[in-house]
């Protein structure tokens, strides 16, 4: 066997599996090749200077995961559920572009403002799932963790992957206004 | 004295190592592609759950590693291929090696996704670092001819 033959070898195997590859996708439309990149992939960032507790991003980047994550294919199943509280951390734009239908819209920036309000349609027992718009959940759990400790909430978790795995996951994208 | 040219003799029991190690090596590949292939979103999620690759990648490469698993395991059992496809799953088990140092460095626990869902949860530590350092050895046996090693032919059929 000589190097030449193996090299041949190695590219033919490769092209043959990234072929299977697309046939086993072209079977699984709910998976594409790439999945569909959000509107706004850094659109949230929480301002330091807002009252409330703060929260050391860099500690958490370290730590992860401070709260409990769920993966899109779990939280598929909870769309519509009684007691499910969807929370999208994104801007304002990106949620009326499309997002978890009744999913309620509290932009990590604006959260801390927000979350001293009693108007937000969150109740203490309810189960509340965090979503950000890129993998880096870092802006969910922010958020989660302030819904944790300013409203006592107890079943707080990260949606894993974010709106581009929701998206990927095949999960249903709505353009209506959401519950907040 | 010794002819320059004579066979080298190994001791058997290296000689029968070799097959033995490819028939283990790709039947690790195989258990660990198919439950992927079955799942290809769980093995996704996986993926982005090291937060080593892009978003966009993730859906690819859920489905391209248990393919490359896959074919480079038959390669293996295939006496003319048997050096590409043990070159080959050397590179994938290297790059899962590294893929599991970055996580231990980086301190994050992220369950494994080596078996997919079906398997139970694995937490990517030490222990799997060990386990993927030993596949990377069966790997380097299997791809040993059974000739060279002082088989005979019909062995080398393996």
């Amino acid at each position: 066997m000589t190097p030449k033959n193996t090299t041949l070898q190695l590219a033919v195997s490769f092209g043959i599996a990234c072929a299977l590859a697309a046939l086993h996708l072209g079977l699984h439309p709910d998976l594409p090749w790439v999945a569909q990149e959000p509107e706004v992939l850094r659109a949230c960032e929480l301002t330091e200077d807002l009252p409330g507790p703060r929260i050391d991003v860099d500690r958490i980047d370290d730590q992860l995961p401070l709260l409990p994550t769920i993966s899109a294919r779990e939280a598929l199943e909870l769309v519509g559920a009684e007691g499910i509280t969807f929370v999208d951390v994104r801007d304002l734009g990106s949620f009326r572009g499309g997002h978890i239908p009744e999913a309620l819209c509290l932009p990590a920036a604006e959260a801390p403002s927000l979350l001293g309000q009693a108007s937000l349609p969150i109740a203490a027992g309810d189960r509340i799932i965090t979503y950000c718009g890129q993998a880096d959940p870092s802006d969910a759990e922010d958020v989660g963790l302030l819904l944790r400790d300013r409203l006592q909430c107890e079943d707080v978790q990260v949606l894993r992957g974010g709106w581009p795995q929701w998206l990927a996951a095949g999960g249903p994208s709505t353009q209506e206004p959401g519950r907040g | 004295m010794v002819e320059p040219n004579a066979p080298r003799r190994l001791p058997a029991l290296i000689a029968v190592a070799a097959p033995a190690a490819r028939l283990l090596v790709a039947a690790v590949f195989v258990a660990a592609a198919i439950p992927k292939l079955l799942d290809p979103l769980a093995f996704s999620e996986a993926i982005s759950n090291y937060r080593v690759f892009p978003y966009w990648s993730w859906n690819a490469l859920a489905a391209l590693v248990p393919m490359l698993e896959l074919v480079a395991a038959a390669m293996l059992l295939c006496r003319s291929t048997r050096r590409a496809g043990a070159l080959l799953l050397g590179g994938l088990t290297l790059a899962f090696i590294a893929l599991i140092a970055s996580v231990i460095v980086r301190g994050v626990d992220v369950e494994c996704g080596c078996f997919g869902q079906s398997s139970a949860p694995e937490s990517v530590g030490w222990p799997l670092l060990l386990r993927d350092l030993l596949l990377l050895a069966g790997i380097a046996v299997a791809s040993l001819p059974s000739a060279a090693l002082g088989a005979d032919a019909a062995a080398d059929s393996w």
